[in-house]
């Protein structure tokens, strides 16, 4: 067995001409990113030979910015305790760096040894931890398909294999290990049981697994620093997680209330059925441009259901009317009729009265509308580099609450720069349900489940990692 | 049993089993060519250190509860430290035990009608095939003969170097090892300490 620590293994001589190496970097073109990038590498002083994080020189300058967490794990060296009827010792420690990452993407095995005589390898990823032992296969055949391996009958894609790269070492290990050596990996379930092969140059390694959760591991060799930090880690955990699904199913009664409320609601009929017209495309001139405006009263109405959301929608109805390559500005007012009567009096028949009560509507001290809505309708065509692009808005929403039930009247005035059909434009008018409200409490709900969620997952009282148990 | 006189130093030594090929002096640390009834002087070598061991030579016992009795171990030299192979009477036939940083082998199917063309190509990773059966090697390396004691019915003089090959093929390990004058190839499963007991020794 051998025995080490990193700085004994470290060898940074470059290969060719035995040259000191040293940091270095250079510019790549990242496919993903679609930019460059910066990338270490190892760079020869003297002959200026440069070794990429695929060749062990790489290791041998910059292991160690791959194990500044490697003393946070549950493991150490002299751990003892008995797995699954075998007494373990751990006696040695290695770390892998996946080699195709720029970044620090490293997995721990831990080896321990029975007084059996067999070892037993954990390893330790992500918090999650697997204890391997060796395993002979029925059948094995690593090279005979170019794409694939095959394993007692199944047949893993070459692709799911991944690199791995020694950067550190610690203890006794059953071989002598050396930075930046190489490892060819492939992790897979067989009929439910995990198998893990390593292919180095030299050997290949055939280990069958099962995880092991750091409860076991604090059981198994009796750690009792841990055990009230993993309690208390795990109990809040469980915490979260109920909370979760108590918000979880909160979402999904929100989710479902919001969209009962869309398709809840009921209309408000009667609203064009009488219409008072007080002009049609006249004419009038702003800002040096002539355009054309219309004024038209729609009702009275029944508006019922005081203190209910109200949606109006007004819209262009092209089966009337094409909007194309023009533009039209629309002005709706809600008007109550008692507001109104007072206001008119007598003359709520007078047509020219009530022409020059809404052409002056604006300048009234006292509002006679009780909700307004303003829109532009409009249609655009043309070219650019794309080739032609056509876009338009033909229609306009808005939501409000009725203070009060009773007759109502809308009046709709229209602006085009061409005369158009002022029947082209119809109005509608309908109670809603507060499908928003149940949105912004959906919303509230999915922020705690979110919250909750990742705490169930991360809280954590231990100085190591630890996935869900 | 047969009753011999070491030819260097007159010490009696005893021969145990009739397929053993060298036999060690326990006194003088000569190691004897058997070739019938004629003992011919290979060579004189330093006895082994004693190293902690569950096995010692002219011991007995069960293995995973069959029968065995030590003939005589070989020692190797490698990058990895020492490992013996204790060459064992195991239920009536030969089989060879290695033992190796307190792991245990053991080696009981000897494959004789096989044979091995070439051995330098290989390398850990590649299938062939040996004899009808598809083997996959897991490590490939070279050792150094260290020295020997007791019977012997695989021999080369320390100090040769051999490539030695584990291997597996149909749930069992497989053992290769190679060297300019011997091939020996071994089919056998690793042991577990509990599966050994040793009730006797000389």
């Amino acid at each position: 067995m051998s025995t080490g620590k990193n700085d004994k293994m470290n060898a940074s001589e470059c290969p060719s001409c035995g040259g000191n190496l040293t940091r270095s970097s250079k510019s790549i073109y990242d496919e993903d990113e679609e930019e460059d990038i910066e990338v270490p590498l190892a760079l020869c002083v003297q002959c200026g030979a440069e070794y990429d994080q695929h060749t062990g020189e790489f290791y041998s300058i910059f292991a160690d910015d791959y194990t500044y967490d490697v003393d946070s794990s549950i493991f150490s060296l002299g751990l003892k305790g008995e797995l699954n009827g075998t007494e373990y010792e751990i006696i040695g420690h290695i770390r892998y760096q996946e080699e195709d990452e720029y970044e620090k993407s490293t997995w721990d095995e831990w080896v321990a040894v029975s007084s059996e005589g067999t070892f037993c390898y954990f390893v330790e990823e992500e918090g999650s931890v697997f204890s391997y032992t060796d395993y002979i296969p029925e059948s094995i055949d690593l090279e005979s398909n170019p794409e694939k391996i095959e394993f007692e009958g199944k047949y893993i894609d070459r692709e799911e294999g991944y690199g791995g790269r020694l950067v550190y070492a610690e203890g006794e290990l059953p071989w002598q290990p050396e930075i930046g050596e190489y490892s060819l990996c492939f992790d897979f379930k067989k009929d439910g049981v995990h198998y893990s092969i390593e292919q180095s140059e030299d050997e290949v390694s055939i280990t069958k697994g099962e995880r092991v959760t750091y409860g076991e591991l604090i059981r198994i060799f009796n750690i009792e620093e841990y055990k009230d930090a993993y309690e208390s880690t795990v109990n809040k955990r469980k915490n979260f997680r109920n909370r979760g699904r108590v918000y979880k199913l909160g979402l999904l009664v929100s989710i479902l209330l919001s969209f009962y409320s869309c398709f809840s609601s009921k209309p408000v009929n009667g609203i064009m059925n009488q219409r008072k017209v007080f002009a049609v495309n006249s004419p009038m001139i702003e800002d040096n441009k002539v355009m054309y405006r219309s004024q038209v009263l729609y009702g009275p109405f029944d508006v019922t259901d005081t203190g209910s959301l109200h949606a109006i929608k007004v819209r262009v109805d092209e089966s009337i009317q094409r909007l194309t390559r023009e533009w039209q500005s629309f002005r709706l007012m809600l008007i109550g009729k008692d507001r109104f009567e007072n206001r008119a009096g007598e003359k709520m028949t007078d047509p020219a009265y009530l022409s020059t009560l809404f052409k002056t509507i604006d300048s009234l001290e006292e509002p006679l509308e009780s909700y307004t809505v303003e829109g532009d309708f409009w249609d655009e065509d043309g070219y650019d580099s794309d080739g032609y692009w056509h876009e338009s808005d033909l229609s306009a929403e808005s939501d409000f609450v009725i203070d009060s039930d009773g007759k109502y009247y809308f009046y709709l005035e229209l602006y085009s720069q061409k005369p158009r059909n002022h029947e082209a434009v119809v109005i509608s008018m309908s109670k809603v349900m507060g499908y928003r409200y149940f949105i912004v409490i959906a919303v509230i709900f999915l922020i705690l489940w979110a919250i909750n969620s990742v705490r169930s997952r991360f809280y954590n009282e231990l100085p190591f990692e630890m996935f869900r148990e | 049993m047969e009753s011999r006189i070491c030819t260097s130093c007159g010490a009696p030594l005893v021969i145990r089993n009739r397929f053993s090929k060298v036999l060690v002096c326990d006194y003088c640390g000569t190691h004897l060519k058997i070739d019938g009834d004629t003992l011919t002087i290979s060579g004189r070598f330093p006895k082994l250190a004693g190293f902690p061991s569950l096995f010692s030579t002219g011991a007995s016992g069960t293995i995973l509860g069959k029968s065995f009795s030590i003939l005589g171990r070989m020692r190797y030299r490698y990058d990895g430290g020492y490992f013996d192979e204790w060459f064992l009477d195991f239920d009536g036939g030969n089989a060879w035990l290695t033992e190796d940083e307190g792991t245990y082998t053991l080696y009981s199917d000897l494959m004789e009608s096989v044979d091995i063309s070439e051995i330098e190509p290989l390398r850990a990773g590649q299938n062939f095939l040996l004899g009808e059966k598809k083997v996959m090697i897991k490590e490939k390396g070279r050792a150094v003969v260290d020295g020997g004691e007791g019977e012997l019915y695989f021999y080369v003089k320390p100090g040769t170097g051999i490539t030695y090959i584990d291997a597996v093929s149909e749930g069992k390990k497989v053992a290769i090892e190679y060297s300019d004058e011997e091939i020996e190839i071994f089919s056998g499963r690793p042991l577990m300490k509990r599966d050994i007991v040793v009730s006797g020794g000389e």
